[in-house]
């Protein structure tokens, strides 16, 4: 009785139970967001898996520190050569339109750091410089105390620095004089993932920390294919930190504000969630021509949908029906093709009535007897070709036919 | 519902606050909230109205008129602006007030609104549902609710003054009564003259008669007695045509319950066939309670569909007495069956007698200027139809409508 009484309501307001349905649904993705994978990569957590150990030492190096939560598009309203970019792990793909949003910024002279193992980095680093992240774990006999963490040797302006990597991949099509650190000669990829060396899975030096600096690019760019290093409990592990302050300061001259990219890591909580949406949602629109037409479009719509909806109350006023009129017999006041036809019967039944015969014995009667009962050769016109009167005169043969035998 | 006011005001609300939102301008976007929250604050209380509406009769004639009132009493405990609208039936006229009503009502008062009725046509009608219109004072939204609130009333069509139905009874009862018989005996109309006999009662005697023919010579008188008549009314859709109050079927309704009415008064015996698209049927009896049961089933008759009169008269046939005189009110348009339907019943030895008000007279009436030389093609036809019905030995009454119905009968004559 209840869920009876409960949809029947739902089917008197349909408006609104749509907007609850939609309202529910919404809020059921968003949830289902939040609880599922893990959060981790922020600026402002600080979980083992977050970055404020590297926000803090930032800061401490005198750098101020912001995050990016809508999204890259809006880029084009810094000033370039004093920020950098942090995209530390892309759990989320960027659109092109962010895509191009990066580039422009890096080709403005724009710094950014990019980050990244088994996520959605290779698209932006393409778009940089042609290299991609090779999306396959890294194993290396020179790990530490746990294979997944895996040592790199390298120099910045002659420093030797060990960094410790944390499960990491490897970069591709990487030119040589690009290459800042490689790995143990005795480091291999996991091909198949099995999580075994295989015998087709060579052993080679790896190219894993990269810079980009481009005759096109007036900005500069650090490839690293690992983001745990950046992570709280890898941050101050080995040289870790000292390489990745040493090498900002290094290839980005200049720089004085790291702008974390916040865009690409899920939201801790639904309000952040929807904040950030809504924000990317706002620069998304705003950004472009379409978006703003889009918007113009929608609300012109909206408006023409809602006042569709809308009616003023109804005038009520009784109004009796007593002098409607349908006729029938004369619905048609003119003579119509077919009259000819009925007017022919009619007065072949007038004819046998007034001769007092039955159908019968009528039917039996030659031409000859009814023009002469009729007496009248119009008459016997319309009798004998009916087709031939014509409707002008139609009016004259009523005449003739109702004063038959009346004379 | 919402108002065009409101849908004003809301989309104001929205483009504000979405300006706001785009420019990031957050003075705008509190002006739009505030817009939409004028809105919602308004849209929220709704007043708890009740409304009545009896109906006092249950049963009118047509031309009466009907007092109504209804009562709209706020039972919430806030004030209430409400309009109130009864609906009334198409078929009759607000003769004086209104059948609506806009109030504005204090917590626990209560207001009224009083109209009055003309009903011109017969029917059994539905009043109602009242509706009621809920309106906050700022006039942005209003709610309908249909209160099923139904009232009922049966208008029940005038008696046309009939003073004779020209039907004679077939066969003989022992019961005197006041149909003619063509027999000789005891009655009111005289029948014809004959010699005087040993025995004539001497008041009998018709003294001019007797001086004229140097001979006695007595009156005799024709016997009245009881007759069965079965009325077959044709309520097909055609029967409608005209307008609501001039057509076919409402002057075919008016003659039925009239000569039922007289014949029942009279002590006869009288049924009742209607056809439209279904047969109904009230077997033949007599008495008061038969003019009731008659007079509603004709009241509840309207035109539609198209079952011929031969259907009727099949369906009938087990349940007509013996020489009984079938009386059909039928404009007699668009029925091919009527021909055979004489010769049917006229073999079975009914007598038949034919009242047909004509459809293409009312439309005559109805239409203004000059009749159309077509029409009198269809009156030819007509012509042909009733000679046909005569030929067959049916006594047809052609109405038009101009005339009044005892003129009509007083024309034609007794039957049989």
């Amino acid at each position: 009785m209840m869920l009876a009484s409960i949809v029947k309501k739902a089917k008197e307001r349909k408006l609104r139970t749509a907007v609850l349905i939609l309202v529910g649904l919404l809020l059921v993705l968003a949830l289902a967001d939040l609880l599922t994978g893990t959060r981790q990569l922020s600026a402002y957590e600080d979980d083992w898996n977050d970055l404020s150990a590297m926000k803090n030492s930032l800061k401490q190096r005198g750098y101020k520190t912001s995050s990016m939560i809508s999204t890259p598009i809006m880029l084009d309203e810094l000033s370039t050569g004093e920020s950098v970019l942090a995209v530390i792990g892309v759990e989320k793909p960027y659109l092109e339109q962010e895509l191009n949003a990066i580039l422009d910024y890096v080709e403005r002279g724009g710094y950014i750091i990019l980050a990244d193992d088994f996520g959605y980095g290779s698209k932006l680093s393409e778009k940089l410089a042609q290299i991609s992240f090779a999306g396959k774990r890294l194993w290396s006999s020179a790990f530490e105390r746990n294979p997944a963490f895996v040592k790199v040797n390298t120099t910045l302006d002659g420093t030797p620095y060990t960094l410790l990597l944390n499960s990491p991949t490897v970069l591709e099509r990487v030119s040589s004089s690009e290459v800042k650190a490689m790995t143990y000669p005795d480091s291999w990829l996991d091909e198949n993932g099995n999580g075994e060396r295989d015998l087709d899975e060579e052993s080679n030096p790896y190219p894993v920390i990269a810079t980009v600096n481009r005759a096109n690019l007036d900005g500069a760019a650090i490839i690293i294919s690992d983001p745990g290093m950046f992570i709280n409990d890898m941050w101050s592990r080995h040289d870790n930190s000292k390489y990745i302050l040493s090498a900002i300061k290094k290839y980005f001259p200049g720089a004085k504000e790291i702008i974390f990219d916040e865009t690409r890591h899920k939201p801790t909580t639904v309000r952040e969630g929807a904040w950030r949406d809504g924000l990317f949602i706002e620069i998304f629109l705003m950004d472009s021509l379409y978006g703003k037409a889009g918007v113009g479009i929608l609300a012109v719509i909206a408006l023409i949908v809602a006042a569709s909806r809308v009616r003023s109350p109804a005038e009520w006023r009784h109004e009796d029906a007593l002098g409607q009129v349908s006729l029938h017999h004369l619905e048609e006041p003119r003579f119509r093709a077919e009259d000819r036809l009925r007017l022919r019967a009619a007065l072949l039944e007038k004819v046998r009535l007034s001769l007092g015969l039955y159908a019968e014995e009528f039917q039996r009667m030659d031409a000859s007897n009814i023009q002469a009962a009729l007496g009248d050769d119009k008459l016997f016109e319309l009798i004998q070709d009916p087709n031939g009167v014509h409707l002008m005169d139609m009016e004259d043969m009523v005449t003739r036919v109702r004063e038959w035998r009346r004379r | 519902m919402w108002t065009m006011k409101a849908a004003t005001i809301v989309t104001a609300g929205v483009l504000t606050a979405l300006a706001g939102f785009f420019l990031r301008d957050y003075q705008l976007f509190v002006l739009g909230a505030l817009f939409i929250s004028f809105i919602a604050v308004n849209g929220f209380f709704r007043p708890k109205v009740t409304v009545t509406r009896p109906i006092p009769y249950f049963k009118v004639f047509e031309g009466d008129y009907v007092d109504l009132y209804g009562y709209v009493k706020n039972e919430g405990s806030r004030s209430a602006l409400v309009e109130v609208y009864d609906s009334v039936p198409a078929q009759m006229r607000i003769a004086a007030g209104a059948n609506q009503v806009t109030v504005h009502i204090a917590p626990g008062e209560e207001a009224h609104m009083a109209y009055t009725v003309e009903t011109p046509l017969r029917g059994h009608y539905v009043f109602g549902p009242l509706i009621l219109r809920r309106r906050d004072y700022s006039h942005l939204f209003f709610d309908e609710e249909r209160l099923e609130d139904r009232g009922y009333l049966s208008v029940y069509p005038r008696l046309e003054d009939v003073r004779n139905v020209p039907i004679r009874s077939r066969y003989l009862i022992p019961y005197f009564g006041t149909i003619g018989c063509r027999q000789a005996g005891l009655g009111a109309e005289f029948y014809y003259i004959r010699d005087y006999v040993v025995g004539d009662a001497f008041k009998r005697i018709n003294w001019k008669a007797s001086v004229r023919h140097q001979r006695w010579m007595v009156n005799e008188y024709e016997k009245e007695n009881l007759a069965d008549v079965m009325l077959f009314v044709d309520a097909r859709e055609v029967t409608g045509k005209g307008s609501p109050l001039r057509n076919p079927l409402e002057y075919s309704v008016k003659a039925a319950v009239s000569m039922a009415t007289f014949l029942l008064k009279n002590r006869n015996q009288v049924g009742l066939v209607s056809y439209n698209d279904e047969v109904k049927a009230v077997f033949p009896s007599i008495g008061e309670k038969q003019i009731q049961t008659i007079t509603s089933a004709l009241v509840g008759t309207y035109a539609r569909g198209n079952v011929p009169l031969m259907t009727a008269l099949e369906m009938a046939l087990p349940h007509l007495h013996p020489h009984c005189t079938v009386l059909v009110i039928s404009s007699l348009d668009e029925d091919p069956t009527l021909v055979n339907s004489v010769r049917l019943m006229k073999d079975r030895g009914y007598e038949v007698i034919f009242l047909c008000p004509s459809l293409l007279e009312i439309e005559r009436e109805l239409v203004e200027g000059k009749t159309p030389k077509r029409a009198e093609m269809i009156v030819q036809e007509r012509d042909n139809l009733i000679a046909e019905l005569r030929a067959h030995g049916a006594v047809v009454m052609d109405w038009d409508i101009k005339q009044p119905l005892f003129r009509v009968l007083e024309k034609a004559g007794v039957a049989g």
